[in-house]
């Protein structure tokens, strides 16, 4: 495992210098975004055994936060990055807060609702997001004045946030705090007789998630240069939770490993679109009939 | 203009016509929940399917509309057998978001199949009642509408009928308040799941055949259905059915005023804002839960 | 001597159905105090407001000088007073030794922060609290299982891993809902004698439980409860030479 494990770390370091094709640089680079999303939807799924269907809703208000900063204010993205994940820890703050009180149904259609209520928003609210138009010509990111413009930059970027979002994974999740949160996924009751506050305890992990979807969201819009509210669909949770199931959920690397082979293989086969979503489907289909690992509580 | 009867008249007509077409599309998840717990995130799908299958059976088939309606109704009946045996009936016993995902497969393999299927350009249904309209003292009522009011009226007769005097009926009834004490005095589960879901997916393919011609045909139209019968099963108590009906009315109405009155985009968040705050403040609806009927 | 739980006149009604009808009643510090009657009597009720796993309609309760009632669980559990479930309830995906630190992470109280950045407090609390879980696992001979999951040990090792992560922040007052139901014989000996070295240390019991000879051998003082009042309490002698409580058990049990 060990082993494995260095070894994809040392080809993931010098992909970019063996390999110069942009086409599979722009799909690693989705991949790092991708993975960061993994890690977000990891930390509620996997280790709280919540269901949130508002990874769109964070990811669409990093992209948003950091375009508009970037675009009518010309920040410079270390700033952008954080403030983004601040909106997407308060949004999800926002959002955890009453729901998470009431109950897991209430928990899953509010996630949703929030999530089509922010596209709405977007849509609607044409003097700040232009609406159905979207927002066009985003500019490269700066950091501390250094502009990211080849893919190799851009690779090193995102290869740095996925590192980032798996180190920020096993800081809580490897930590005390995260046996608090297992505890509290595999039997509510008992964490509560033990004292672990199960409400805070997963209000924590949604907030955190919702940062680390934000800062992927951000630094989609950059390297797509173009966003509108379709960055609010719902298709990004599909692929997520395949990612983070079929991966494993709960656990570090398998998210990882979900996020790069769910990334790459639909291009090595040139699956269309509709076809791609047909296997997801039929694979979490199987996967939550079948269950050889139980998902929730 | 805001103030003229007439104006207000065909609002509230409007109104009570959309909303009689959200209490139909919702019911079918409102039972699903109240009778078996579960939230059935394929429900717009199964809309969705019913209305492809209608054109499908109209076009291709070259059945007339009448026909392919209630021959397609009796399809996504089966189908939802077909969708409870799997999906619900292995996931009774673990947590309800097994269902909520498991659905959600369905509803992305349907929405791709169809559009693998038929495209994704928006596609039209020719009904026959579609060309007629009936003028009351100003107030235009469109013959579909019509039709939805009354293939409402009809399908919650029946569904009342159905759970009150049939012997599964009384089953799924039983089921809605006690699973477990329902497995104790031997009450087959199972067949109730699979019940429901025949009855669940036969109502919500009879509210798409019904209003689907209203509109446009395209693949993720299920997402509005689900996203608003979500709404309308929340106002309504989650899983009470007459809670639903009234909830869908009382949407239906709230939007067309909000519409005709204020603007689209407060017309389109209405239901959701009503909803979150339903769910936050008063759990159980405004109607209480469990099946009643 | 004062007591240590005081709960006075605690009510609570379920949609009309009154579930406890102003039960008081005190636990003293150092005994073994059991809470028997009827099926549906209120037992479980009652243990449920004292933890703050559900509300009392009215009524307060109070450990000593601290005031229980209208806490939430987790604070009650600070407070000093720990319970344990009718069904049995350990961590089934955490390893035996995590479940006896999990049921210590209230002990802390250190924020999520601290605890994600392993600053120096929280990890010599944690090293602390790992000594205790050793210390805790060889009082209940489950050292050779420390690190099986918890899933894997046997009915008995369960309860005996529930009662070690009770102990594990050394609660003045522990509440067991039925410690001994669904154990064999030769178990509920090993249990029982647990149960008796409770007092020694340091921690009070007070326990539901059905077993009524285990109940009438090891406790000090005994309440009934029948139809969510108080019916009779006393020594063991005293309560089984009241005739109501039989009648209660007979009449409507």
């Amino acid at each position: 495992m060990k082993a494995v494990l260095w070894l994809a770390a040392a080809a993931a370091l010098v992909l970019p210098l063996v390999v110069n094709s942009p086409y599979v640089l722009h799909i690693a680079v989705i991949t790092g975004i991708y993975i960061v999303l993994a890690q977000s939807m990891n930390l509620v799924l996997g280790y709280s055994g919540l269901l949130s269907l508002a990874s769109p809703a964070f990811f669409g208000i990093g992209a948003y936060i950091a375009t508009l900063l970037a675009l009518r204010l010309g920040w410079d993205s270390s700033l952008t990055l954080v403030l983004s994940a601040i909106g997407g820890a308060v949004a999800a703050a926002i959002v955890g807060f009453p729901s998470l009180r009431v109950s897991r149904h209430a928990f899953v259609i509010v996630t949703l609702a929030a999530t089509l209520l922010l596209q709405l928003i977007a849509l609607n609210w044409e003097d700040v997001t232009r609406g159905s138009l979207g927002l066009a010509n985003i500019p490269a990111p700066r950091f501390f004045g250094l502009q990211v413009t080849t893919r190799m930059q851009w690779y090193y970027t995102c290869a740095a946030a996925a590192l980032a979002a798996i180190f920020c994974t096993w800081l809580v999740a490897g930590s005390r705090f995260g046996r608090a949160m297992v505890a509290a996924r595999d039997n509510e009751q008992l964490a509560l007789a033990c004292g672990i506050d199960a409400f805070r305890t997963r209000l924590f992990a949604f907030c955190l998630s919702g940062g680390l979807a934000a800062v992927a969201g951000a630094l989609y819009a950059h390297f797509i240069t173009y966003i509108d509210p379709g960055v609010f669909g719902f298709s990004v949770s599909e692929t997520l939770l395949i990612m983070v199931i079929v991966g494993g959920s709960g656990t570090l690397w398998g998210p990882v490993a979900g996020a790069v082979v769910f990334t790459a293989l639909p291009e090595i086969l040139r699956l269309t679109p509709e076809i791609r979503s047909l296997i997801y489907g039929a694979i979490l289909l199987a996967i939550v009939v079948w269950q050889p690992r139980r998902l929730f509580a | 203009m805001a103030s003229d009867p007439v104006f207000l008249a065909q609002l509230a007509a409007n109104g009570l016509s959309v909303g009689l077409g959200y209490a139909l599309a919702a019911i079918g998840l409102a039972l699903l929940f109240g009778i078996l717990g579960q939230v059935n995130f394929a429900h717009g799908e199964l809309y969705m399917l019913g209305a492809f299958l209608l054109l499908w059976g109209m076009t291709r088939l070259g059945l007339p509309y009448g026909a392919a309606a209630v021959l397609m109704v009796f399809v996504l009946a089966g189908f939802g057998a077909l969708l409870a045996q799997v999906v619900i009936v292995p996931n009774l016993a673990r947590g309800f978001e097994s269902v909520v995902l498991g659905t959600l497969a369905v509803g992305i393999i349907l929405q791709n199949a169809v559009r693998l299927g038929f495209g994704a350009t928006p596609l039209d249904i020719a009904s026959p009642f579609e060309g007629s309209a009936f003028d009351l003292g100003g107030v235009l009522v469109f013959g579909q509408r019509l039709l939805v009011a009354a293939v409402f009226a009809v399908a919650f007769s029946a569904l009342w009928a159905f759970l009150r005097y049939t012997e599964i009926g009384r089953a799924m009834r039983a089921t809605s308040q006690n699973r477990e004490a329902c497995v104790m005095v031997g009450i087959d589960v199972n067949r109730v799941a699979r019940w429901t879901g025949a009855l669940a997916a036969g109502l919500t393919g009879l509210a798409g055949v019904v209003i689907a011609p209203l509109f446009d045909l395209y693949p993720n139209m299920g997402t509005e259905v689900v996203i608003k019968s979500f709404a309308v099963v929340i106002i309504g108590g989650m899983g009470n059915v007459w809670g639903a009906a009234i909830a869908g009315v009382a949407l239906g109405l709230a939007e067309s005023y909000a519409g005709g009155l204020g603007n689209a985009a407060i017309r389109d968040a209405i239901g959701f804002i009503v909803m979150i705050a339903m769910l936050l403040a008063r759990p159980e609806g405004l109607f209480g839960r469990s099946v009643r009927v | 001597m004062s007591a240590l739980l005081s709960v006075e006149g605690i009510v609570k009604r379920y949609r009309g159905v009154t579930a406890l009808d102003g039960v008081s009643l005190d636990v003293k510090p150092g005994t073994i105090t059991g809470l028997i009657g009827p099926n549906g009597s209120g037992k479980s009720t009652l243990f449920d407001c004292i933890s703050g796993f559900q509300r009392a309609d009215g009524g307060r309760v109070a450990l000593q000088a601290t005031e229980l009632t209208a806490l939430r669980p987790v604070d009650v559990v600070r407070a000093g007073v720990r319970r344990t479930f009718q069904q049995l309830k350990v961590f089934p995906r955490l390893t035996v030794i995590d479940n006896l630190l999990a049921a210590a992470q209230s002990s802390s109280g250190f924020g999520a922060f601290a605890e994600a950045l392993r600053l120096p407090k929280t990890r010599r609390h944690e090293a602390q609290m790992r000594a205790r879980a050793v210390q805790v696992l060889e009082e209940f001979k489950l050292s050779a299982h420390a690190a099986a999951l918890a899933d894997a040990l046997s009915y008995g090792q369960k309860k005996l891993l529930e009662l070690g992560m009770a102990l594990m922040t050394d609660p003045k007052l522990l509440l067991l809902d039925e410690p001994v139901a669904g154990v064999n014989p030769t178990l509920i000996e090993d249990l029982r004698a647990e149960l008796l070295r409770m007092p020694k240390r340091g921690v009070t019991l007070f326990i539901v439980e059905h077993n009524l000879k285990l109940v009438f051998d090891i406790c000090d003082w005994i309440y009934v409860l029948d139809r969510g009042k108080v019916l009779s309490a006393g020594t063991p002698d005293a309560v089984a030479k009241d005739g109501r409580v039989m009648e209660a058990y007979l009449g409507h049990g």
